[in-house]
């Protein structure tokens, strides 16, 4: 036990709170303050807030920040002012650096934001890249605290904190604005599959705006979300989690995010991406089973045969759907039915296609 | 500051144990710090009734969301009856850990096994 943790500027509101708080990524991160299936349902019903000030916001300008991401990034960039993609970063031999979004804040100015794990060696990996001398990074990890704020009742929330106008459509940032007496700058992210945003807010205000927006949120059934609640939340949506469905040996054909590659520009991975593409050596697959027994990352995937085909990389019992899903990465040639290995006894899963929870009335 | 109730004994393993009205059977469940600690209980796998448990044997799993955890025999004997009721609601586990949400009843095979059972007081240390 040497390695101590790093605590947001919101470490304090968990523990008013009364959180359970862990290790993630190098922080100590609250898990859960009611209860994982309590605050699922707030973000599904209702509204959830969480702490993603771990994350890491990485700024990216210049006349040639357009050219220098489009080679270091699968993804296009080149949306219009106010978009936001997700996209990917990868090694030359394919395998994923990091999962990430970009927002275009400006003609000539980028916003990435980094998981919390990955965001030392991002920012690392990006700079050593042919083109980064020609333009300027500007961490943001330490000034800008991220907040998300998901569920349906974000809007209502957000107009009772001063928003004014129609609600946008996701994937979109929104300009610094006041939003009470904050100044915050605003991306309708997330990764919940409900709507909301991902909020952007200077680190010496995170903490006062996090109880003004609990204070206001609490009437509309905010509530406080923490990683159990993120990670079941997410994984009912079959989101990729970096570590999990994504690491530096998989690439994002066998992760099943070739939507996220453009394939009409050149970028640092693409050959071996594109030799993914015609000749996938594994893919990942979503599980089901009337059954409350959850797989787990790790647990072996077999064939009918019993033959080892791969294994879970997230589990879960889904408490939108009430029953276990999972995600696995499986060898491509092995057609299904996919049997996990449970604590030795292999239980037979339904083959489905993400995500798991489908939007009610969308 | 989780619940102790003073009539029952415990196993370190945060099983308590309760004596039934009839000689020898007494009803097992898992603690409420144990419950606390593991969140919310989404899955119970119980054994067969009938099968002969000794002590310390792990007769099952509580699956939470996000951590599974096995569960001991505090005594040794055989399942006489499981709580069928946790298949459809293990969510019980979490809100009557002592009464709803008791998980077995066995027959004690040894009783002076008792004796290895934690009172009261001395579960509260490791309840903590």
């Amino acid at each position: 036990m040497s390695e101590s943790l790093r605590k947001t500027p919101l470490w304090n509101r968990h523990v008013e709170l009364k959180a359970r708080l862990v290790p993630f990524s190098g922080y100590e991160m609250p898990v859960q303050y009611t209860g994982v299936v309590d605050e699922h349902q707030s973000v599904r019903s209702a509204a959830g807030l969480f702490d993603v000030a771990h994350m890491g916001a990485l700024d990216v300008e210049g006349p040639h920040a357009e050219a220098f991401l489009n080679h270091a990034l699968t993804r296009k960039v080149g949306v219009a002012v106010g978009r936001a993609v997700y996209s990917l970063l990868c090694l030359e031999g394919g395998g994923t650096v990091d999962d990430l979004i970009v927002y275009r804040l400006a003609p000539e100015r980028f916003r990435l934001v980094l998981n919390a794990g990955n965001k030392d060696k991002d920012f690392a990996h990006l700079r050593s890249l042919p083109g980064a001398d020609r333009v300027r990074f500007t961490s943001r990890f330490e000034d800008l605290s991220i907040l998300a704020l998901q569920g349906p009742k974000v809007p209502e929330i957000l107009k009772a904190m001063g928003f004014e106008g129609e609600w946008p459509r996701p994937f979109r940032y929104l300009e610094t604005r006041l939003l009470g007496r904050f100044e915050v700058g605003f991306g309708t992210t997330g990764y919940t599959g409900e709507i909301g945003g991902e909020i952007f807010v200077k680190s010496s205000e995170a903490s006062d705006f996090w109880a003004e927006l609990m204070r206001v949120g609490a009437p509309f059934g905010l509530k406080p979300v923490g990683l159990g609640a993120r990670d079941t939340l997410r994984t009912e949506m079959g989101y990729s989690l970096y570590g999990h469905e994504l690491s530096e040996s998989i690439d994002p054909i066998e992760a099943g995010l070739e939507w996220a590659v453009s394939f009409d520009k050149d970028f640092v991975g693409k050959g071996a991406i594109e030799r993914s593409r015609l000749a996938p050596r594994r893919k990942i697959v979503a599980l089901k089973r009337d059954s409350r027994q959850a797989p787990r990352a790790g647990m072996s995937v077999h064939d009918a045969a019993g033959a080892k085909v791969g294994e879970v990389t997230s589990g879960t019992f889904a408490p939108s759907l009430g029953y276990a899903i999972g995600l696995a990465l499986v060898e491509a040639s092995a057609p299904g039915p996919y049997f996990v290995d449970i604590r030795g006894e292999k239980i037979p899963f339904e083959t489905t296609e993400r995500p798991f929870h489908k939007k009610q009335g969308a | 500051m989780s619940s102790i109730p003073s009539d029952l004994k415990y196993a370190k393993s945060h099983e308590w144990v309760r004596k039934s009205s009839t000689p020898r059977h007494v009803v097992v469940g898992i603690t409420d710090f144990a419950q606390s600690a593991l969140g919310d209980v989404t899955f119970v796998q119980l054994p067969a009734v009938g099968r002969v448990l000794k002590r310390e044997e792990s007769f099952g799993t509580v699956e939470s969301v996000k951590a599974v955890s096995e569960v001991y025999a505090p005594l040794s004997g055989k399942v006489l009856k499981v709580n069928e009721a946790l298949n459809a609601d293990p969510a019980v586990i979490n809100t009557d850990p002592y009464a709803g949400g008791w998980l077995l009843e066995l027959e004690v095979s040894d009783e002076s096994e008792w004796s290895a059972l934690l009172d009261p007081q001395a579960y509260q240390s490791v309840a903590v």
